[in-house]
């Protein structure tokens, strides 16, 4: 395996992608920013729809701006909805990152902006093409995991390997993040008895019956029957399914959406909103909500296992798809980048499976396109949400 | 010679393995991640559900991933399925009040 080499960044960990973020701040100016995008590969749209300010949107979309995949941002406004371009561009600048702002209504219209537009991508695409190359080691990594279209291979196959895979990435010193805590409800106290102190211990418990909380509220979840004929007896048994995706290490943290991890390891992601005077909508939307959540902590890939079959990727970094369901890969193996299939066929076992994602991971770092990505995948979801944060950063 | 079923024990703690297939009752079932071992199947066990891998007494933890996912409510011995019938939530049960 040659050694990585990612694209260095002023501050911050080096990418492995190096793109152009078109971010349009209202629904009003995504047509303009899709336009100014256009077929490029290597420049990615993406964007908040509110009119009203959210905080939140803001900060995700900073954090999108300034993720080490990103080089340079072109922000597409309106010109009279809530969100500040001008702040967002300020905070965007100081990371050294090429930023710039169109204003549809100052720009004369739709040709113009997007004429405008078109000249500072290229220009910014020239620039990028000179970013320097630095060797990069996995402690460099920050690597997401996320399922979606589960079915009854998923706790057996595809998260347990994957499980395996974040503890060779944790060991090699990567950092790890996993999400979905309101998955956790079931097994609050085994993710509790896995923080890496007492207090990140109580933090976990906390965090849990938040997302407990907000789910009785918003109606969301639980044990269904579809579960129980597919063989899950109990929560804490559907809750380790998902909860296995993280491996067995430490969680040394917890963090928010929008939120760098502060340190090496594994961390919890907590992307459920904080109680606020709005009930806005659910947690996570659709898989493709908590797949930008990750990359908005700063996830250089996204670990995404299915068993149903998903074909979603994302903006800004690569989603690797790994299938749980032999009969599933069969049918959509073009969409799917490791077959953890053969753990149910006995082909293989859990250990060689997770070697292979972890192989994955290196490939997918050093340049090579995962499925999704090659397809041109670029999905992305930015709610209205609410969460509080402590700035430390 | 029969052919054996499979079932797949995904951490080496775990007391009960998963069905890789429906098992018939009465064959012998192959445990992944274990060399060799066979238990015989004492129920018909559908695809994904578990099969008791020891004896387990009443009240006793259910490990899978090497973890209690349920307490056994009666006596279970190798090879029995589990399910619902004889095992059930810590965290439902403490919600109910029925355990501390």
């Amino acid at each position: 395996m040659s050694p990585l080499r990612g694209y260095q960044r002023r501050e911050g960990p080096p990418g492995i992608r190096n793109l152009v973020a078109c971010i349009h701040t209202v629904e009003c100016s995504s047509f303009v920013a899709e336009e100014i995008a256009g077929a490029s590969p290597s420049v990615h749209t993406l964007g908040f729809p509110g009119c009203y300010n959210n905080p939140y949107a803001s900060r995700i979309m900073t954090a999108l701006a300034c993720h080490p995949n990103v080089g340079a941002v072109l922000l597409v406004s309106l010109g009279c909805e809530g969100t500040d371009a001008g702040t967002m561009a300020e905070t965007i600048r100081q990371t050294g990152r090429p930023v710039d702002i169109i204003r549809i209504q100052e720009a004369g219209g739709t040709e113009q902006a997007i004429r405008r537009g078109k000249k500072i991508v290229g220009d910014m695409l020239a620039g990028l093409e000179k970013t320097p190359r630095v060797e990069m080691s996995i402690s460099d990594l920050t690597i997401g995991t996320e399922c979606g279209g589960s079915d009854a291979t998923s706790g057996i196959a595809a998260n347990p390997a994957v499980g395996h895979a974040f503890d060779m990435l944790v060991d090699a010193g990567a950092t790890a993040i996993i999400e979905e805590t309101l998955e956790m409800v079931g097994c609050a106290e085994i993710v509790a008895s896995r923080g890496a102190s007492m207090q990140v211990a109580e933090q976990l418990r906390e965090t849990v019956r938040k997302a407990e909380e907000f789910s009785l509220k918003a109606n969301q979840s639980s044990i269904a029957v579809g579960n129980r004929h597919g063989g899950l007896t109990t929560i804490e048994e559907k809750s380790m399914g998902a909860f296995a995706k993280c491996g067995t290490r430490p969680i040394r943290g917890i963090i928010k959406v929008a939120q760098k991890p502060p340190g090496h390891g594994l961390f919890v992601l907590d992307s459920v909103p904080d109680p606020s005077s709005f009930l806005l909508g659910y947690s996570n939307p659709n898989d493709s909500e908590g797949v930008l959540d990750l990359i908005s902590c700063g996830a250089h890939m996204v670990l995404f296992t299915t068993g149903r079959g998903s074909v979603i990727g994302s903006v800004i970094s690569p989603v690797l798809k790994i299938c749980g369901n032999p009969r599933t890969y069969a049918r959509m193996s073009a969409d799917m980048d490791v077959n953890a299939g053969r753990i149910v066929t006995g082909e293989a076992g859990l250990v060689e499976i997770g070697e292979q994602i972890f192989n994955a991971v290196l490939e997918v770092a050093a340049g090579q396109q995962t499925k999704s990505e090659a397809l041109g995948h670029r999905e992305y979801c930015i709610p209205y949400k609410y969460q509080d944060v402590c700035e430390n950063a | 010679m029969q052919q054996k079923a499979r079932a797949l024990r995904i951490n080496l703690r775990d007391n009960v393995a998963i069905a890789l297939e429906d098992i018939p009752a009465g064959v012998g079932v192959l445990i992944e991640g274990l060399d060799r071992e066979v238990v015989i199947a004492l129920h018909s066990i559908p695809f994904a559900h578990k099969i008791a891998l020891s004896s387990i007494k009443r009240g006793e933890l259910i490990l899978k991933y090497g973890v209690p996912i349920a307490f056994a409510l009666a006596d279970i011995p190798i090879g029995e399925w589990i399910h619902e019938h004889n095992a059930k939530s810590y965290h439902e049960a403490r919600r109910g009040g029925e355990i501390p």
